[in-house]
């Protein structure tokens, strides 16, 4: 924040004494009562401080009291008020003396290296090797990076331990072999599923199921109802998504990585039907969906269950009672399989099932049916009727799946022969120096050091003596390569010494260029960000901002979309607490949570590519929705599955980004709300004010659902609680306006219970703690805008700079922070803006400033 | 440093035969089953099994209310009546500096959330790890971790083993990878590709550490400490590399015991299968030190009655109709729980003894009570392990006066073997159950 120096710039030292004197006249006055001897809130204790700013502890905390004072939040509104020039004058002495410390050659003991973390890594393999990576990750089994604040690429918590390194070995060997391993060229592939290679049983021969094991016969126990009549087809009638996908086992997945045809003869049956839609839960209404599911046997079963490597090849609307050919090209990895799903099927088709038969079929032997489905003894008698003879609800009618390798043209394909500098299969053990050169300057980003690759070229023998097999000792050698720091580890702050080992080229150009793309790619530079290093001129304003312009504008900025909305509004949360597969139906049958997770990212990247505003992250009158968001939303004609920016009805709940579905549920836990949660996360990630964790040794309120309170009475009676005030006052009341959504951000006026019926009311008018009352968020967002918008941009910058740098901030970095804060406002509050500001600061640029220090290098 | 090698055998086995740098398989000790018994003299052999209820225990069906050895049983510990001396319930311990939540499931075995790990002075290292350092390189595996899956079970929050490093280890979830981990026998061809990638990784490592030596000379001093970890770790693999060439070549134990085919597919039926594991795992010495986590499940539960998600009705909020359900659950982990105890004290290790008698097994969660997140008095239950069982002990729930649940965790220490003074924030250990 920009602050004013006043008379005190110029001190001498009777006028700091002078100064000295009145701060601690001020801090005795103002702060010590809650913040001293006697009560130390927040853990904060202003008495004892004192003014060595050369400690980093002590000159954050001063500059923490600075912000608070500027904002008004202290002193309390309750305790007598300093005049504004007492608060200038003090802010603006310590604003001074910070600076002079700033100035001030400090050694700086943080550490600027930093490792890549496991999504960098993964984006880093990609481009480097050419990689299609939507279903091939080597970072599966890395340990989870640690979160610091939201912040996972933090090189003080992105610790390299033994078991990550033997990862290390074994991601850098998968990955080479992805490229490398590869036969003749592949010939043509194609497989049929049939109803007869459908797996419809799940017993053993012999054992209580195993009449059902004839495949003419009729529906299954584990499947909740999949058909085989004559071998014709299969009727696929259930939803849920733990249970059995349609799949073959016979089916044992494709031969080789690459694009693949898959044609699936299918059509919708009964969607139209006598049954009372309340039964099953399904929308008559709504297009009998289908949905392609590619999965790896070999981590989890294809079958049913959780299966981490599940991924979604596509969706279809079917068409009734008519069967058609539905075709989608997908991209494969070797061994994977595919399943079929019926997504908006009924959930508990058992429970559902019986209901239907009570009441429409009594001509089924229930009995019977009955003791099939609750999979306890073996039915005395083989019923007259079947439970599939009579059925007449919504189902997918299967007939056959056609999986079928797409055309190859060239081969090898391009990335191996850009590997491996061939035309052909065969590799030349002659250009082996030339391709560890080559392979070897890319993965380490920068030009090499003359006589670097020796040790790796040596390696190479070493392994050719040792089994002669050339192209397996090649690979072992790119795996060395990357295993090494020179690939593993990012330059996460300018340097200030100057390095040894290079002669006509500027390594702090390089480590820029990789800052850069780090930042904006999560991923290596490209060959156009080398150039403007090697050219020795990306440190200047102009060419960094022009070239983070370019890099925003290229697909690979979708990782900024992502991973800093990860980072930023903690949205790594989202799938942590799977919502209640049956309360919150449509998030599981509809997809919805990626869906929310790319609404908040397209947000964020229509306000960064159009600099927009930031004040818009707070409050809008669009957003991006697809159909299923919009349902969900409750905002009408909008059909389809694909994004568009939608402007919002007059006077709608939604706009903002407390409006996003996505930031609604990952602030709940999938079952209940929390108003606290929820206010935090305002505090934290929209005010900029993150308030101290509770004390440990407190008992957290226990939820009573049984109606007779709300959620706000009882937290109310918390407020009463002195020590639990000070902070509550605060939380509570944007966590309140925030009540007027469930935990999977649909709007509500009532709490439920597990039935859906109406319980209590939601009350969202409050008070903030600066004095405004609102009467929802609507009332909230524009009091924000109004009034807490610098605050926003500061705490936004902050987020951001952190981000960039990949570490903490440090005292050093405040300048850095005001400048981005007073450019943008200046601008005109621009998200572009601010971003362009944080690349050219000094931050993150750092001593690069000069351009006779490159001269003379 | 020795540790979990587990992760080793885990990787090689899910990868399988595509890998072309493989990390080499922990061989067994082979010999004839059962051949845990010691030379005269030697030290008995000491085990122990965790066993982490991730979604808390409802604390209304399983503290009794009266203490000392006459406790009244309740709901939950019914099953358990048969082995009421056997074992030891205990109330008012919990982790003092672990916050409410989640968080809490991870730091049961340490006392320290992973996210404080940095600002202890032996990170959140939990105890069945300092007990597998201990072991070192004595079993197959140092420990083994087993979990019975299901969406939540990904979760670091939801892992109950962490290394020195504050690495989670993963567990092992599939009951056919488990089983084939401890008992199937690895083939010539495998193990030669093993040595193979052994022999390019240990020449890996030692052109990576020349790399190193020469890009530590472009950093900056501030730097050096960040790339000692790449040294350190560079060290500790290359130590258990050469470790683990030594069970190469032996024979993985010979057992009669088939795991079901097909698998079963509901949780009812599938945990009692992870219990027989783990008890197979003790039996055949193959590891002397298992961590289990619960939290929930894949696929149907197998119980009549319930209908809702577990994590939904742990949050029941004293509503009737999801209390019954949790309950439903709950009562059932305490019954195959108490099976579990009944088979260890039937199965008869070295000089005819119970394995009971040498198994100290912990159960409980890291969680209170689930309903508000509440970490504080934690529902925990010891048994086996020849210890002084058969009583309810409370301890003070003052602030003031409190007893360290890691109190307990050094006790378990000290049954294991391992002379410490401390563990955690304990302030001593629970003399009480000797």
């Amino acid at each position: 924040m920009a602050l004013l120096l006043g008379p005190l710039a110029r001190a001498n030292d009777q006028l700091l004494h002078d100064a000295n004197a009145l701060a601690t006249e001020f801090v005795a006055e103002h702060c010590v009562k809650c913040h001293g001897p006697d009560k130390q809130k927040s853990d904060l204790r202003f008495d004892t401080l004192g003014f060595d700013f050369q400690d980093e502890d002590v000159a954050w905390q001063w500059l923490d009291a600075i912000d608070m004072l500027t904002i008004g939040d202290m002193p309390p509104k309750e305790e007598t008020q300093p005049s504004a020039e007492a608060v200038d004058a003090l802010t603006a002495w310590l604003d001074q003396r910070m600076q002079s410390v700033r100035k001030a050659p400090r050694e700086n003991t943080t550490p600027r290296l930093r490792r890549m973390n496991s999504y960098e890594y993964h984006y880093t393999i990609r481009d480097l090797l050419g990689i299609n990576i939507e279903s091939f990750n080597p970072t599966a089994s890395f340990p989870r990076d640690d979160r610091h604040h939201g912040f996972n690429n933090l090189g003080e918590h992105l610790v390299l331990s033994n078991y990550l390194f033997e990862q290390y070995l074994q991601a850098a060997a998968e990955s080479i072999d992805k490229v490398a391993d590869i036969t003749a060229k592949p010939q043509p592939f194609a497989v049929t599923i049939e109803p007869d290679n459908v797996q419809v049983t799940f017993g053993t021969p012999g054992d209580h199921n195993a009449h059902l094991e004839n495949p003419y016969y009729h529906h299954k126990a584990f499947d909740y109802y999949m058909v085989n009549v004559g071998g014709q087809f299969i009727d696929m009638g259930h939803g849920d998504r733990k249970l059995q996908r349609l799949h073959s086992p016979q089916f044992e997945g494709v031969p080789a990585t690459g694009y693949y045809d898959i044609t699936v003869k299918a059509e919708a049956v009964g969607r139209i039907n006598p049954y009372d839609p309340e039964i099953l839960g399904v929308d008559p209404e709504e297009p009998i969906q289908m949905r392609i599911i590619a999965n790896n046997p070999a981590v989890g079963d294809t079958a049913y269950g959780y299966n981490v490597s599940n991924r979604i090849l596509a969706n279809f609307d079917l068409r009734d009672d008519r069967p058609k050919n539905y075709r989608v090209r997908v991209w494969l990895d070797k061994g994977y399989t595919v399943a079929l799903r019926y997504p908006n099927g009924p959930q508990k088709f058992i429970a559902e099932g019986r209901k239907i038969l009570d009441r429409y079929h009594p001509e089924t032997k229930v009995s019977n049916y009955r003791d099939e489905f609750s999979l306890e003894a073996p039915p005395g008698e083989v019923p007259e009727k079947w439970f599939s003879e009579v059925y007449q609800g919504p189902r997918i009618r299967f007939y056959s799946m056609k999986i079928e390798r797409a055309p190859v043209r060239r081969w090898p394909p391009a990335n191996y022969r850009s590997l491996f500098k061939t035309k052909t299969a065969k590799i030349d053990p002659d250009k082996v120096p030339q391709i560890i050169e080559s392979f070897t300057q890319k993965a380490f980003r920068r030009p090499l050091v003359p006589g670097e690759t020796d040790r790796y070229e040596e390696l190479y023998a070493q392994l050719v003596s040792k089994n002669d097999d050339p192209k397996e000792a090649l690979k072992g050698t790119l795996s060395a390569i990357l295993s090494s720091p020179d690939f593993l580890y990012i330059q996460s702050t300018p340097a200030v010494a100057s390095p040894v080992g290079y002669s006509d080229i500027d390594p702090e150009q390089y480590a820029l260029a990789s800052r850069l793309s780090y930042f904006l790619w999560s991923s290596m530079p490209d060959q156009k960000l080398l150039n403007a290093a090697r050219r020795g001129n990306l440190h200047r304003e102009d060419v960094i901002k022009q070239q983070t312009k370019r890099m925003l504008k290229d697909a690979k900025s979708d990782a900024f979309a992502r991973h800093f909305t990860d980072s930023w509004l903690e949205l790594h949360k989202l799938g942590t607490a799977p919502p209640d597969a049956k309360k919150f139906k449509n998030y599981s049958v509809r997809n919805l949570e990626p869906q929310m997770r790319q609404e908040t990212q397209l947000f964020l990247q229509y306000i960064l590519n159009q600099n927009r505003d930031v004040a818009e992250f707070i409050d809008s009158d669009y957003t991006f929705l697809t159909e299923d968001l919009a349902k969900h939303y409750g905002i009408p004609d909008i059909e389809g599955s694909d994004f568009r920016r939608v402007t919002l009805p007059e006077n709608s709940i939604r706009g903002g980004l407390m409006g996003h579905a996505s930031i609604l549920t990952a602030t709940a836990n999938g079952i209940e709300t929390s108003p606290v949660v929820r206010g935090v996360w305002v505090l934290e990630n929209i005010l900029g004010t993150p308030p101290s964790p509770p004390p440990p040794n407190i008992d957290p309120i226990e939820p009573d659902t049984r109606g007779a309170s709300t959620i706000r009475e009882r937290l109310i009676k918390h407020q009463n609680v002195a020590t639990c005030a000070d902070c509550h006052v605060k939380i509570d009341p944007p966590g309140f306006a925030l009540e007027a959504f469930n935990p999977v951000g649909e709007f509500r006026s009532f709490y439920q219970d597990d039935r859906g019926k109406n319980t209590l009311e939601i009350d969202t008018r409050v008070t903030l703690h600066s004095g405004e009352s609102v009467a929802d968020l609507r009332e909230l967002r524009t009091t924000l805008r109004q009034t807490r918008k610098d605050q926003f941009l500061l705490g936004l910058s902050r987020k951001a700079l952190t981000y960039a740098l990949g570490r903490e901030l440090l005292l050093s970095d405040r300048s850095s922070l005001d400048h981005i804060v007073e450019e943008t406002t200046n601008a005109g509050y621009g998200f572009q803006d601010l971003i362009l500001e944080v690349v050219s600061s000094k931050s993150f640029i750092g001593e690069l400033n000069s351009p006779t220090l490159i001269a003379d290098r | 440093m020795p540790e979990s090698s587990f992760q080793f055998d885990r990787r090689q086995f899910i990868r399988g035969a595509g890998a072309a740098i493989a990390l080499p398989f922990l061989e067994s000790v082979g010999g004839p089953l059962l051949n845990a018994a010691q030379p005269n003299g030697a030290k008995p052999i000491s085990r122990m099994v965790c066993v982490g209820l991730n979604f808390g225990v409802f604390p209304d069906y399983f503290f009794p209310e009266t203490t000392g050895a006459a406790f009244e049983t309740t709901e939950y510990l019914k099953p358990l009546e048969p082995h009421r001396n056997e074992y030891t319930l205990f109330s008012n311990l919990d982790h003092g500096s672990v916050a409410n939540g989640h968080e809490g499931c991870h730091a049961l075995l340490s006392g320290v959330e992973s996210k404080h790990a940095k600002s202890h002075p032996g990170g959140n290292i939990t105890m069945d790890q300092i007990a597998s350092e201990h072991i070192g390189n004595a079993t197959r595996f140092p420990s083994v971790q087993y979990d019975i899956g299901g969406e939540n079970s990904i979760q670091s929050w939801s892992r109950l083993s962490w290394t020195r490093n504050g690495i989670a280890i993963p567990p092992l979830f599939n009951l056919q990878k488990i089983f084939d981990t401890l008992f199937l026998e690895t083939s010539a061809s495998q193990k030669r590709r093993i040595a193979r990638s052994h022999q390019l990784n240990t020449s890996i490592l030692d052109v990576v550490h020349d790399a190193a030596n020469d890009y530590k000379k472009r950093l900056n001093p501030s730097d050096l400490s960040k790339l000692d970890e790449y040294f350190t770790s560079i060290r500790e693999i290359e130590l258990r590399l050469a470790k683990s060439s030594d069970w190469l070549e032996r024979a993985k134990p010979y057992i009669d015991y088939k795991l079901p085919d097909p698998l079963p597919y509901t949780f009812v039926e599938k945990l009692p299968l992870y219990y027989d594991l783990i008890r197979l795992t003790l039996m055949t010495d193959s590891s002397r030190i298992a961590t289990f986590g619960i939290t929930d499940w894949d696929g149907p539960i197998g119980i009549e009655g319930v209908t809702q998600g577990y994590h939904t009705i742990t949050h029941h909020g004293r509503e009737e109709a999801r209390l019954t359900q949790l309950k439903l659950v709950e009562a059932f982990l305490f019954q195959s729980f108490a099976d579990f105890i009944s088979d260890l004290k039937e199965t008869k290790v070295e000089h005819d003894a119970s394995l009971l008698d040498s198994t100290t097994v912990l159960m409980g969660s890291g969680m209170g009570n689930a309903s508000n997140h509440s970490n504080r008095n934690l529902p925990l239950l010891l048994a086996g392990g020849g210890l002084k069982h058969g009583q309810h002990r409370s301890y003070s729930k003052y602030n003031d006066n409190k007893t360290p649940a890691c109190n307990l965790l050094l006790s378990m220490l000290h049954r294991f073997g391992v002379e410490r003074d401390q563990f955690g924030d304990s302030d001593g250990s629970l003399s009480e159950l000797i």
